[in-house]
């Protein structure tokens, strides 16, 4: 280390500064003052001493935005257009579980009974109903007598998946969003079951008489089909080129899609353009026919077609729709940071889908995609050459590059005591002390279960979100080497007890050592991400996490999101040299994820120190066709910062990470937004104010703004000037009850109970399950001595946020004021 | 055997699957890429029959007795075509299929083929190829050594450092089988399995052929143990399996 980096490392700092725009106290003002004058003055001279003549430490503004000529809505054609000329690949589709996804009643397979037959809850009866027509539709009768019909819009899933597949149901709402349903199919139990996370929290769970409506955690409904920024969505992936948006001239919101099954323009783009060549008798000669040939995508473009859907992903901007570029919409990494979604080695710890295939050797030391072992038309199973293969347990997967296992030994039969027997339907056991034939490789009989490939090394495992009531696992893409200590230590079921059960963990580690001896030792990112666990120093931990030589992205960002979120700070006064080298090599990745992530990083941490930003500045200069994306990504990384501090009520540390996001994109609507929430959230109401105000100047349509923007008012005492931007928000659109909700707040913080009562009441109209709401209205009904009210509303809000602590002791001592008699 | 005309999109898209995805370039020269052990394919159209040509890539050894031109199965990927052009049921020795749908005419090589006996003939002149190796191929008890002479050292060199007479030919330096650091980190199975399928499933170059159309299984486990005298090495403790 130099000696300058050492005396600056030395050298105490504030670990919380002071945000520039906020107001000193009066006592000490002049003092202060000074001495901001001479730090300013002082940071000013050295900032100019380090920037050379291209401008140092100073963030360059955002590139200009790539001018977006990329699909619509209009481009697509649908697949029966394809038929007439690609017959072979549409018959494929058409039977294929993409090709039968989805759809809208009377074109799709209906698994689900719609027989009349009640649904039984606690405090609600749901009747499925079909119409003579053909029409669907659910009744729900609750306990307190309201009466709602949902007609069926939408039909997703048919059951078709072998680890357990589901059938979900979305009607459209007066607003204009198909919205999904609690009400979901599952084929293999035949039972009508819901998602319960959140609420009741027993994952999937059967419908059963005990049950409350409000266990589900999708009653009342509110996840709509497509990607909408302020509503809980299903992205863009139960259906094809779903574009949700809000038309502000009809005041409501317009859903489209193709179709509800995933069709071809999905994976090739729009078809408009490559008709029209058809039609023209030129598309022999031209070498542009309007679509990409994607057999020729290398290695992850050809993964990124398919993790436009089969990947957790973070959206970065509305918008997207088949055929544009997926990383300008969506990021496959980003949400790692905050949902959590695998274990350290890509084993689903909650919820995930097939890009855990990052995760595997065969993508991180082989070629392989989802298309080596997956015809893209059929959706049936082939050898990495393209020849058909029998099915999903076809050792033809994994022998075609794996062909030293295919071989095959002559063994005498053991003991039939042996702890390992598994009895098989239907085969008999060969006798102790006659020759078999078993899988050198695998150690099991040939032709038994154990001897396939995919029993040991893509076992079907149980999502971990689902809960144990209903079957719902997946094969496991990691396709990793099966490791007992790895099972134990993350509570994966082992594939080996997945036939013998009741093995312990010791017998099989036992039994591996006695087959394989040493196993392949885990990668050295997975290693070190294991040994760190419990490490204090950042350095100590970096050396360990953060290896910037090894080329395995989805491992590197991996480790750097848990070492961002368990070392990292706004501004820390020290990090050592070494981490920040080590941030800085990973930065140089060309990844979009890793690059940002790490760039986040290092400004969330050391963003004040001159080095550090004369390093960030230089990044950014050299961002270039990239630009737009990785500072989408960087800002994401630093505002879910911010969300997690706020929440955890550290406003300073959220105004930090918001106020850093500003200096990447200094004129975006939400960033702008945030700041002012953050000075909000520390009751600086004139800086708040500013930055809102910029936010509404960026896009004055937003209503989440206007509404933040009023209510900042309403604080600052212009009440006036605060109903009228409310009354705007509503006038923009009247179906957000978040505008009515803070509203409420803004008139009661204004002591207009009465109106505050009725604004609270219209946001629970638009979305009854608002527990913020209804806890509002409790507490203004407590204060007002109309407890029945007050618990009532206590009650409904406790429905849909069971943990909400304040609510229940307010509730406790409602009840104890109510029967203990007064003195 | 005719040659099918293709589309302008089926040409490019066939020069970027063959400089892509597929090994032809490692030992053929096209537009001055590519290896010299093989025949120029710059002007295939002009020096080789359609018949030849598709008889060499459906069967290399049958055509020519003694070659090192690998079979390479690259059967139906990569190829779809749209029904205008009618399709021929062309089961041979497939797999049975289950469909007529499942089943597309052409085989990537085909195209392939198709597309070099179509393209413009380079009109500038054709680099000489290497002196050919061995007219007689290794019999089936020929020992590593020899089977490496003949299939493997004119890349990767007589003596496995990676510097055979067509290495400098390739936009890739062949892997070094002496080189024991390296070689110490590849388990026997894997070596075998880049014999077997060639580079491109190992995320290696593409220009590696796969051989396990060619050799026997044997005949791959020889060259592996060839390759273990030449690094003097032996794989990681923990690829075998305890034994």
């Amino acid at each position: 280390m130099s000696e300058r980096k050492r005396a600056r490392a030395r050298k105490p700092r504030q670990e919380e500064p002071s945000p520039p725009d906020t107001t000193p106290s009066r006592r000490g003002w002049a003092v202060g003052a000074a001495a901001v004058l001479v730090v300013a003055a002082t940071v000013l001279l050295v900032q100019v001493a380090r920037r050379g003549p291209d401008g140092g430490g100073t963030f360059p503004v955002p590139g200009p935005a790539i001018l977006d000529t990329a699909a619509s809505f209009e481009d697509f054609v649908g697949s029966d257009e394809c038929e007439e000329c690609h017959k072979a690949e549409y018959d494929a589709w058409e039977r294929s579980t993409h090709g039968k996804a989805g759809g809208v009643p009377g074109d799709v397979r209906v698994i689900a009974p719609f027989d009349g037959v009640p649904i039984r809850f606690a405090d609600a009866i749901v009747t499925p109903l079909a119409a003579e027509d053909g029409r669907l539709g659910f009744r729900v009768v609750q306990r307190d007598g309201t009466e709602r019909f949902f007609e069926v819009a939408g039909v997703v899933g048919g059951g078709h998946m072998v680890g357990g597949g589901t059938q979900a149901f979305f009607s459209r709402f007066p607003d204009g969003t198909y919205r999904f349903l609690p009400f979901d199919y599952v084929r293999q139990e035949g039972v009508w079951f819901c998602q319960t996370a959140g609420r009741s929290n027993q994952g999937w769970t059967p419908i059963r008489p005990d049950m409350a409506l409000s266990d589900c955690n999708d009653w009342p409904p509110v996840r709509v089909l497509g990607s909408y920024e302020r509503l809980r969505n299903c992205q863009n992936c139960h259906g094809s080129q779903i574009v949700v948006r809000y038309d502000f001239e009809e005041k409501r919101y317009r859903t489209r899609f193709t179709t509800l099954a995933i069709n071809c323009e999905s994976c090739h783009g729009p078809g408009r353009r490559h008709i029209e060549i058809a039609d023209s008798d030129s598309i022999d000669r031209v070498t542009d026919i309007g679509v990409e040939a994607l057999a020729t995508l290398d290695k992850d473009g050809s993964l990124g077609v398919c993790f436009q859907c089969h990947a957790v992903k973070a959206q970065l901007r509305p918008g997207f729709i088949s055929g544009r570029p997926l990383e300008e919409s969506f990021s496959d990494l980003l949400l790692l940071l905050s949902y959590r979604p695998y274990f350290p080695d890509g084993r689903i710890r909650t919820f995930a889908y097939q890009q855990q295939h990052l995760y595997s050797d065969c993508y991180l030391n082989g070629s392989m995609t989802c298309v080596d072992c997956h015809d893209p038309h059929s959706q049936k199973y082939r050898d990495i050459w393209g020849r058909p293969l029998v099915g999903r347990f076809s050792d033809g997967q994994c022998l075609d590059c794996h062909p030293s296992k295919a071989e095959e030994e002559e063994i005498v039969a053991e003991e039939p005591d042996s702890i390992w027997r598994v009895e098989i339907a239907g085969r008999p056991r060969a006798a102790a002390g006659t020759t078999v034939r078993i899988n050198a490789h695998g150690r099991h009989r040939v032709g038994t279960p154990g001897s396939r490939c995919i029993d040991c090394h893509m076992p079907y495992l149980q999502e971990p979100d689902v809960g144990r009531r209903l079957r719902y696992s997946r094969s496991d893409h990691t396709i990793p080497i099966p490791r007992p200590r790895f099972d134990a230590m993350f509570g994966v079921e082992n594939a080996c007890v997945k036939c013998h059960r009741g093995r312990t963990f010791g017998e099989v580690q036992a039994q591996m050592r006695d087959w394989y001896g040493e196993l392949k030792p885990p990668k050295d990112l997975i290693a070190g991400l294991l040994t760190a666990r419990g490490v204090e120093d950042p350095a100590e931990a970096a050396r360990l996490m953060l290896l910037p030589e090894d080329d395995y992205v989805a491992l590197q960002f991996t480790n750097l999101s848990y070492y961002m979120l368990t070392y990292l700070r706004p501004d820390m006064s020290v990090l050592a040299d070494e981490a920040v080298e080590r941030l800085q090599r990973l930065a140089e990745s060309d990844d979009l994820d890793l690059k940002a992530l790490a760039l986040a990083s290092l400004h969330l941490a050391r963003g004040d120190d001159p080095d550090v930003r004369s390093y960030l500045a230089g990044q950014l200069r050299g961002l270039g066709r990239k630009d737009r994306d990785i500072r989408r990504r960087w800002v994401w990384v630093l505002n879910f910062r911010g969300d997690a501090y706020s929440a955890r009520g550290e406003y300073q540390r959220a105004l930090a990470a918001y106020r850093k996001a500003l200096e990447i994109l200094p004129h975006d609507a939400k960033v702008l937004r945030n700041v002012g929430i953050g000075y909000s959230n520390l009751n600086d109401h004139g800086s708040a104010l500013r930055y809102l105000r910029r936010s509404e100047n960026a896009n004055p349509n937003d209503v989440l703004t206007l509404v933040t923007l009023a209510f900042a008012m309403a604080a600052g005492g212009d009440m006036n000037g605060a109903l009228n931007l409310y009354r705007r928000a509503i006038e923009l659109n009247p179906w957000e009850p978040t505008s009515y909700f803070s509203l409420g707040n803004a008139l009661l913080r204004g002591r207009r109970v009465e109106n505050a009562i009725e604004a609270y009441r219209r946001a629970l109209e638009l979305d009854p399950g608002m527990a913020e709401a209804h806890f509002a209205l409790g507490r203004i009904y407590y204060q007002l001595n109309r407890y029945n009210e007050a618990a009532a509303a206590l009650r409904r809000g406790l429905e849909f946020d069971r943990g909400n602590e304040g609510a229940r002791q307010l509730l406790m001592r409602l009840r104890e004021e109510v029967e203990t008699p007064p003195p | 055997m005719t040659v099918r005309e293709l589309s302008a999109f089926e040409m490019e898209k066939a020069a970027r699957l063959l400089r892509e995805k597929l090994p032809c370039l490692g030992c053929h020269e096209l537009d001055g890429e590519g290896g010299r052990i093989g025949p120029s394919l710059s002007r295939l159209a002009v020096t080789r029959s359609p018949d030849y040509v598709f008889a060499m890539i459906s069967d290399p050894q049958g055509t020519v007795p003694g070659t090192v031109m690998p079979r390479v199965p690259m059967m139906r990927k990569y190829v779809t075509r749209p029904a205008r052009y009618g399709y021929q049921l062309r089961v041979g020795g497939e797999p049975p299929l289950q469909r007529e749908s499942d089943v597309v005419e052409e085989t990537t090589l085909e195209l392939i083929a198709n597309y070099l006996l179509q393209r413009e003939p380079s009109s500038g002149r054709v680099p000489a190829q290497l002196p050919r190796p061995a007219p007689s191929p290794p019999d089936s008890t020929a020992d590593g050594a020899t089977l490496y002479g003949h299939y493997c050292a004119s890349c990767h060199g007589e003596e496995g450092a990676g510097d055979g007479p067509n290495a400098e030919y390739l936009p890739v330096t062949p892997v070094s089988h002496a080189d024991a650091t390296y070689m110490s980190g590849r388990p026997d199975d894997s070596l075998f399995d880049a014999i077997y399928s060639g580079g491109y499933i190992m995320n290696r170059s593409q220009l590696m052929p796969a051989y396990g159309w060619t050799l026997s299984r044997e005949q791959i486990w020889r060259i592996v143990r060839h390759l273990r005298a030449l690094c003097d090495c032996r794989g990681p403790d923990w690829s075998r399996d305890n034994r």
